[in-house]
């Protein structure tokens, strides 16, 4: 069964000055999947995403997501949590909410202010008054309100507690669509990986392995986390 | 939950004998409707495409069938239930004499041992 | 959606610059009722900070709107700003909008608050405020403009607000370009060697508008007093190398001086072009760390 691919890149190659971040990278992506994006990090990961969100332009090769280029209406279907804290920090989860609803017509208020109840945050707290924790929280919330048809989500769980990453794996199962697709850069494998459907290995800028979980398993008899210590030789992995 | 898995083989694999436990145990009834993919799929934090190509395994079991319009039910079919909890068993049983000879102990002594374990715990 | 940019725009600047408006009144505030109730020294120290606050003002409203482009449009608040589905070009105009309101505000109230001051200060009974009135009308007279000051002041605000779009094209101008991609290493030096570069150019082209294009106020003056200036399609330059080559002639007690006003005629096009340009920086060349 082959369904189309609703992300497609062909050949992308893209430097920052003369450091190449990513080399002749070609992937077919389709909806209805979880993907895992892992990689050692500084090794393109963040700036793949931040290509497919529209953020990083002058590159070459292709990005189609659902179609188009990335721009004004991939923009529109395209869901993207970065690392950092983007709010400003005067606003309020309240207000964030108003900013959603005003650009996105696929943002569901009410839905975001239940997961709000949920994770215990004030709709009426700042930004700038919430721990880094919080703030992450809110962001999720954000990118999880919408019924996006791809989410980009960069390293989701990074300054946040073991309870909470289990609510954030939680909340990505329950956002989960056929329709959608999800794509989840991480450097904690081993919490996540039976989330994924298939999972992409980033080795500085080149496409090292695109697998699925389960066929990684059944070939290497390994674990996903084991194999990527493997491929990437390093005794941490955190 | 999400810590009884091995790392090393198929997570649908696991699900299978998982699901395959509930239904001979009778935690999921006979005849019941099953949960959700999306629902099995948060409670034990693996992918839902994973959830779904175990239940298909369990159709092909006959353990799990499904109703056009209705949904998945489990099998009313109460041999094959019994069945399936004999093979359970037998598998278990097997794995623990497996054991008990790598470990060096004859048939008497582990067979006391059994004993004594069951006494403590009243069973 | 562009309404929205808008109204979002306002929501984020009205929490910091008019609080800088509100510095000034209240320290007008201060200084006149100081004054009222004879605190001599106080009001005069207030009087000085009014002064100080109402010519720094304009210089702070910019540089908040400027700070405010960089960080909305390239700091971490990219991720939010850049990622929303709105056409890239109305991210520009919007901003510009909004910093146009800003900026022309904080001059009204720079000039209503000195205003303000000095007719408060000065004219303690409204007879002397009927004589100031009478002095500044005779001085229009004189100027030759007592019958036009609906045009005058509609000249001057239209000669600020172009000031006030060209020094914020300018900097969005250089803020953007300076971000691109292609300068990606340079980080926030990257703006500020566009901005020189963008201010070296602009300073050639319009000195060379002034003298090249053939557009200019001729002046004549007689003995020393102004007596006409008309339109004249002669190049500044060529006036100035009549004169030098006919500096042993004068005509009797005539003065003749062009002023080449082809900068003026340039500038729409020069800011249309940056605005342009910017717009489509922000569509292709957007790199965000």
């Amino acid at each position: 069964m082959s369904e189309m691919s609703i992300i497609e890149i062909h050949n992308l190659d893209k430097k920052f000055g003369t450091n190449t971040v990513l080399s002749d990278l070609s992937l077919n992506l389709e909806a209805g999947k979880i993907i895992g994006l892992l990689g050692p990090n500084g090794c393109g990961k963040s700036t793949l995403l931040k290509i497919m969100a529209g953020l990083t332009s002058d590159y070459k090769g292709a990005v189609l997501i659902d179609g188009k280029n990335p721009g004004q209406d991939t923009k529109a279907i395209t869901s993207y949590l970065p690392e950092m804290t983007y709010l400003s920090g005067w606003m309020r989860p309240k207000d964030a909410f108003d900013y959603f609803a005003d650009f996105y017509p696929d943002f569901d208020r009410v839905k975001a202010q239940e997961m709000l109840r949920q994770f215990r945050l004030d709709e009426k707290q700042p930004i700038k008054n919430m721990s880094k924790g919080m703030q992450e929280k809110v962001q999720l919330i954000l990118v999880m309100a919408r019924k996006a048809k791809i989410y980009l989500l960069d390293e989701p769980m990074g300054g946040v507690d073991p309870a909470s990453r289990s609510a954030i794996l939680d909340v990505t199962l329950k956002q989960y669509q056929e329709d959608s697709i999800m794509i989840f850069a991480t450097h904690l494998i081993a919490d996540v990986e039976k989330i994924f459907d298939s999972v992409i290995f980033l080795g500085y800028g080149e496409l090292k392995l695109f697998e699925e979980v389960d066929q990684i398993r059944e070939k290497y008899g390994k674990s996903v986390d084991e194999l990527f210590r493997e491929v990437f030789a390093c005794s941490v992995s955190l | 939950m999400e810590d009884c898995f091995d790392s090393n083989t198929p997570i649908y694999l696991q699900l299978v004998k998982l699901f395959t436990i509930r239904i001979a145990g009778g935690a999921w009834g006979a005849g019941e409707r099953v949960m959700s993919v999306r629902d099995l799929a948060v409670e034990f934090k693996v992918n839902p495409n994973t959830v779904q190509r175990a239940l298909s395994e369990l159709e092909r079991d006959s353990l799990v069938y499904t109703e056009r319009t209705s949904g998945r039910f489990i099998t009313g079919d109460v041999n094959r239930i019994r069945e399936a909890r004999k093979n359970l068993i037998d598998q278990e049983v097997a794995a623990f004499v497996r054991q008990m000879k790598q470990l060096g102990f004859e048939r008497d002594q582990w067979m006391a041992m059994v004993e004594e374990s069951l006494k403590k715990e009243n069973v | 959606m562009f309404g929205k940019l808008v109204k979002h725009e306002f929501r984020a600047t009205a929490r910091i610059i008019p609080f800088v408006f509100l510095v000034t009144i209240f320290l007008a505030l201060v200084h006149v009722l100081t004054g009222r109730l004879n605190l001599g020294a106080l009001s005069k120290i207030s009087l000085v900070l009014t002064v100080l606050m109402c010519f720094a003002q304009i210089p702070i409203t910019f540089a908040l709107l400027i700070w405010r482009y960089y960080k909305n449009m390239y700091s971490n608040e990219a991720y939010l700003t850049q990622t929303l589905p709105v056409p890239p070009s109305q991210l520009l105009w919007s901003k510009l909008l909004v910093g146009y309101v800003w900026a022309a505000a904080s001059y009204l109230v720079a000039a209503a608050v000195g205003f303000g001051v000095a007719a408060a200060d000065l004219f303690k009974t409204s007879a002397e405020f009927r004589d100031f009135r009478g002095e500044f009308h005779q001085l229009l007279t004189f100027v030759g403009l007592e019958d036009h000051q609906a045009v005058m002041i509609f000249i001057l605000l239209v000669l600020f607000s172009i000031s006030i779009v060209t020094l914020l094209a300018e900097a969005y101008f250089a803020i953007t370009v300076g971000s691109s991609s292609k300068m990606h290493g340079l980080g926030i030096g990257g703006p500020i060697l566009v901005f020189f570069a963008e201010y070296v150019v602009l300073q050639v082209v319009n000195t060379a508008a002034v003298l090249f294009i053939p557009l200019g106020l001729q002046i004549m003056s007689k003995n020393g007093e102004l007596s006409q200036f008309k339109l004249v399609s002669q190049t500044m330059f060529s006036q100035v190398m009549d004169s030098l080559n006919n500096s042993g002639t004068r005509n009797a007690g005539m003065d003749t001086g062009i002023i080449g006003i082809g900068s003026m005629i340039l500038l729409p096009f020069i800011l249309a072009a940056m605005l342009i340009i910017t717009s489509r920086f922000i569509a292709r060349h957007t790199s965000i760390k």
